[in-house]
């Protein structure tokens, strides 16, 4: 393409002709990796942890569950080493999205240990696994509703009534651990795995 | 009638603008690739666009290596949707 003068009819043409780049490219970029990445960490990690406690009898191994961080961390220093082409509005968009997220993450995790130090006297955190999947599907959904997918939108439900339990259940044990890996493993790996295959 | 917008009206600064258009942001290899045009010459164009204020070039260090990346202004996208205006009064009067 060069600097030169084109004529009215080519002009639209050549507007629309990018709009359409723009569009196709948009629908291609997309990989889902960072669902495949968390949906399978969380499932290792609860297996992990599942296995550990099963076998010693020892609830103390739950702290395996700060490996959950390990992907956090990864695609944060991997997206400041390299930036995309392009950003779409949508991508602006999810990016907030899971922003906030992250930010509730964060946040929640400081109260319980704020309330542990100050009122409680004992830092848990146990409640941190049903509201792990309430968030992680709050944004998953979003995601879905915002890319107009319905397999984002509908199998966070699968986690959602695995977090009720969990929290009318209030006693945490090894089933948690299993619960939580299974909930990710049916709203994150499995519905992009099914959008990729979709998209190819 | 008015008359189409001289900055606009010319094939590569035309399409760098629609392909700023629907995104938020885009870098300079994505526009050189989208485009077909020499790194030279779409340099230059990016910046007649960023002289006028059209669009916003931010130069950056990402993993070691420079980034260029170039977004809309307000000022750009209302000087497309005139620049579409007045070209469909164009063609209306050719029809």
């Amino acid at each position: 393409m060069e600097d030169k003068k084109i004529n009215e009819k080519e002009s639209l043409e050549l507007i629309s002709e990018m709009l359409r780049k723009t569009k196709e490219g948009a629908a291609m970029k997309q990989d889902y990796n960072a669902f495949l990445f968390y949906g399978y960490t969380a499932a290792a990690v609860s297996l992990a942890a599942w296995l550990l406690i099963h076998f010693t009898g020892k609830m103390e191994f739950m702290f395996v569950w700060f490996a959950m961080f390990l992907p956090y961390l990864w695609t944060t220093f991997s997206g400041k080493r390299k930036k995309p082409e392009v950003t779409t509005y949508i991508d602006g968009m999810l990016g907030n999205i899971w922003k906030v997220i992250g930010s509730m993450f964060g946040l929640t995790l400081i109260a319980m240990l704020l309330i542990g130090i100050a009122v409680t006297k004992e830092i848990n955190f146990s409640l941190m696994m049903p509201l792990a999947i309430i968030y992680g599907g709050i944004g998953t959904s979003m995601t879905g509703l915002v890319i107009k997918e319905k397999w984002f939108v509908w199998p966070p439900l699968v986690g959602l009534v695995a977090a009720v339990y969990m929290l009318m259940d209030g006693s945490c044990d090894n089933l948690w651990n299993f619960l939580f890996g299974l909930s990710f493993l049916a709203f994150m790996a499995i519905p992009a795995h099914i959008v990729r295959s979709k998209i190819r | 009638m008015k008359e189409l917008d001289p900055l606009l009206h010319s094939q590569l600064r035309l399409a760098i603008i629609s392909l700023l258009l629907s995104v938020e942001e885009a870098d300079f290899n994505y526009l050189k690739e989208k485009t077909q045009a020499t790194s030279g010459n779409l340099s230059v164009q990016l910046d007649k666009l960023s002289e006028a204020g059209y669009i916003e070039v931010r130069k950056e260090i990402v993993g070691k290596k420079p980034r260029t990346s170039c977004s809309l202004t307000e000022k750009g996208r209302e000087a497309l949707e005139k620049y579409v205006h007045t070209l469909k009064e164009y063609l209306g009067k050719m029809l």
